[in-house]
């Protein structure tokens, strides 16, 4: 038992290995075998308008769309226009194939069907008709049973009326047939690709708004990311959306650089806390390829806290930002005003003494 | 031939580069074992990985929080005292920015669930890598490519939300894609909590299903594959209902969408991707979807596979574990603090 599982094993390697091997050849298919296995093998492996297909309608076919422009992406009536060409050399073949004597005296219907959505395609695209030109729901292949679609089955349609005595013609047919399918399906993505490079532009500039959302704004505590998403939470019901316009600031500690006139000398500038109670801050989305926020700016109701003097001074104020990064504030109390800078803390990180030097040189 | 490109996304916990090599190494020796697979070099011909990642939305929060209040932290041992409530803040922040399994691992899961600005950006992430990956193949110039996809755990339900807003309308602010043409051919959903981490997208009503109507679902095979002893699979299991699958799609032989159980057990760590698709009822199951072709592999030679990895497997001695696991599962509930405390359970027993 164990001794023929080992031979069926090496004979199938042996003659499966050839549509994997590192060849361009697709062999012949073999009547006796696994008709319908053997043709969704090579409809996999591009022997029916694939990179292995060497049939004319192929090469000349896959011509058409190979020189498309690589650096540039291709535009709408370029891509139109290749379809036109290539539906012109597909349904010339197409009706060719449909006229074939096995065709004929089979009454074998989906080749003139194909042909004929491609034609309907062609008229819809001079028409400007906003459909969607070709349905792949018809003519989809499924390995596993041979279905074309929904309404053939390669091997009740095409093969099974000729065979026993006609197999090798209705083989040919099918051979056929899966290449018209194969190049109608890569035709149709092609006219179609543009909603696929809209996608990813738009996409793309998405992600990008929101790496900047999250990299360049404010930044927000775990409360803030909380409650800020509370109220996005609306706008992302259903779909890809940009990032929000604004932050709302709330409970928002940061450090700060407090200058209090009145203070005893030696104490007057003071590194200190300040908690942001409420506030808000918005910008606007640039429009064009290039992605960035425009006019940043916030206001929010703050307290400070720093040690002056061995004391705790507790003041309240504003506190005004400017590019998510800068912040300047006024506090009062009393008589006694003060002014403060802020950087936002994540700023910081990479250069913190040089940041300070220059909000000092800015503000002080 | 038709390239098909195999996109893998990860679950909770941080990924870098290279995450998912293991995996495909797996898969790649798994086609070795069976005569009608690619081996060696023509499987890299046939199948090209892509992976793709998405932890580092998570983490751009967390550095922000640990650099934060480490700032802050400095500022009040100076003699500084905030009120108590800002004091709970920062303390969050310090808390939620260090790394611990729970930070690391769990707090992506709840960032993903419940915060609008985290998930969003993580779904126009994926999809933004995806639709570049497809263009480069050069899937909108008319090049002969498919694509699926295999995702775990957290993933399965990051990649469900992804694909459903990349191919339905809904109130997308741009244009989604056109599923007749460029929709996905597979999608594996290993240990899948997509329904448990369901949040703007009903998972049963979702365009992410299997059908032969690409206006009803965009795969042609969508399989889920679940351990026995897999604790995260059982808060709100996907269990789809009959009707899940219209009824042409239905008929179709095999199954256009197949559940794999697996109970075989061959390391600790019986919840990781790895694991999964080392067994042959996960590989052979994919394989056979990829090709859309259950031929592909002849069934006495995946009996053989399995016979072979199942003896394996039962050489391996984690009866320990097992028990462990097995009490995890019968205790665990419904909801997802359920799973999140099974999470912290699982770990404590396997350590991952």
């Amino acid at each position: 038992m164990h001794l023929l599982k080992c031979l069926c094993l090496i004979i199938l390697t042996t003659r499966f290995s050839i549509v994997y091997a590192d060849s361009n050849d697709c062999p012949d298919i073999k009547v006796q075998d696994d008709i319908l296995f053997q043709l969704s093998m090579q409809y996999e492996a591009g022997c029916f308008g694939g990179d292995r297909d060497k049939a004319q309608i192929s090469v000349n076919a896959l011509s058409i769309i190979a020189n498309l422009n690589q650096n540039e992406t291709p535009t709408v009536p370029e891509r139109i226009s290749r379809f036109k060409q290539g539906a012109e050399l597909l349904t010339t073949s197409l009706a060719i194939e449909a006229r074939s004597e096995y065709a004929v005296k089979f009454n074998i219907k989906p080749l003139a069907l194909l042909k004929q959505e491609l034609e309907q395609a062609v008229t819809a695209l001079d028409n400007l008709e906003p459909v969607s030109f070709l349905n792949p729901q018809h003519w989809k292949f499924d390995p596993n049973d041979g279905a074309i679609g929904d309404q053939f089955s390669l091997h009740q349609h095409i093969i099974e009326p000729g065979c026993p005595h006609e197999c090798t013609a209705g083989i040919t047919l099918s051979v056929n047939t899966l290449r018209h399918l194969k190049l109608m399906e890569r035709y149709d993505r092609m006219l179609h690709g543009n909603n696929l490079v809209q996608f990813n532009q738009q996409v793309t500039r998405l992600n990008e708004q929101w790496r900047l959302y999250a990299t360049a704004a404010r930044s927000q505590t775990p409360l803030e990311l909380a409650i800020n998403s509370y109220f996005y939470q609306k706008k992302a019901v259903s779909g890809f959306a940009e990032p929000p316009s604004h932050q709302l600031i709330v409970l928002h500690p940061s450090l700060i650089l407090e200058h209090v006139s009145n203070a005893d000398r030696g104490s007057r500038l003071k590194p200190g806390l300040a908690v942001e109670w409420f506030g808000a801050n918005w910008w606007r989305w640039s429009e064009g390829n290039k992605v960035s926020m425009l006019n940043p700016l916030g206001i929010s109701v703050i307290s400070t806290y720093s040690d002056r003097a061995g004391s705790q001074s507790i003041r309240h104020g504003l506190m005004f930002h400017y590019n998510h990064m800068y912040s300047l504030g006024v506090t009062h109390r009393g008589s006694d005003t003060g002014i403060f800078i802020s950087v936002d803390l994540q700023k910081l990180l990479t250069d913190k003494n040089n940041a300070f030097t220059e909000v000092k040189r800015r503000f002080l | 031939m038709t390239k098909h490109l195999v996109f893998f996304v990860h679950g909770m916990g941080e990924h870098s580069s290279g995450w998912s090599d293991e995996a495909w190494d797996i898969l790649k020796t798994s086609a070795s074992l069976f005569s009608r697979l690619p081996h060696g070099d023509e499987f890299d011909k046939k199948f090209q990985k892509v992976e793709l990642t998405y932890d580092n939305v998570f983490e751009r929060y967390r550095e922000h929080w640990q650099s934060d209040s480490n700032e802050l932290i400095k500022l009040l041992q100076n003699g500084i005292t905030p009120p108590a409530i800002i004091n709970k803040v920062i303390q969050a922040s310090t808390a939620l920015g260090k790394n611990t399994f729970f930070t690391t691992h769990l707090l992506d899961v709840i960032m993903y669930r419940f915060l609008s600005l985290v998930n969003m950006p993580v779904r126009v992430q994926l999809a933004a890598d995806i639709s570049s990956a497809l263009r480069a193949a050069g899937m909108d110039r008319g090049s002969d490519i498919t694509w699926s996809v295999v995702s775990h755990s957290l993933g399965t339900c990051v990649i469900h939300d992804t694909l459903h807003y990349m191919f339905t309308g809904g109130h997308s602010e741009i244009e989604h894609l056109n599923a007749q043409h460029f929709a996905p051919h597979c999608g594996l959903f290993i240990a899948n909590v997509s329904r448990v981490l369901q949040s703007t997208v009903n998972v049963y009503d979702s365009i992410v299903r299997p059908s032969l109507n690409k206006k009803l679902g965009i795969f042609q095979y969508f399989l889920t594959a679940e351990h026995i002893l897999d604790p995260f699979t059982k808060p709100r299991a996907f269990e789809p209902p009959l009707e899940w699958l219209d009824a042409p799609t239905r008929a179709k032989t095999p199954s256009r969408f197949q559940q794999i159980k697996t109970r075989e057990v061959l390391a600790k760590n019986i919840h990781g991707l790895e694991h999964y698709l080392h067994n042959p009822k996960v590989h052979v199951a994919l394989f056979r979807a990829l090709y859309g072709n259950a031929q592909i592999i002849p069934q006495y030679e995946e009996q053989s596979v399995l016979t072979s990895f199942q003896k394996q497997a039962e050489k391996i001695q984690l009866a320990a574990v097992k028990d462990e696991l097995v009490k995890l599962k019968e205790n665990i509930g419904v909801n997802i603090s359920d799973l999140l405390t099974a999470a912290e359970t699982y770990n404590a027993i396997v350590n991952f």
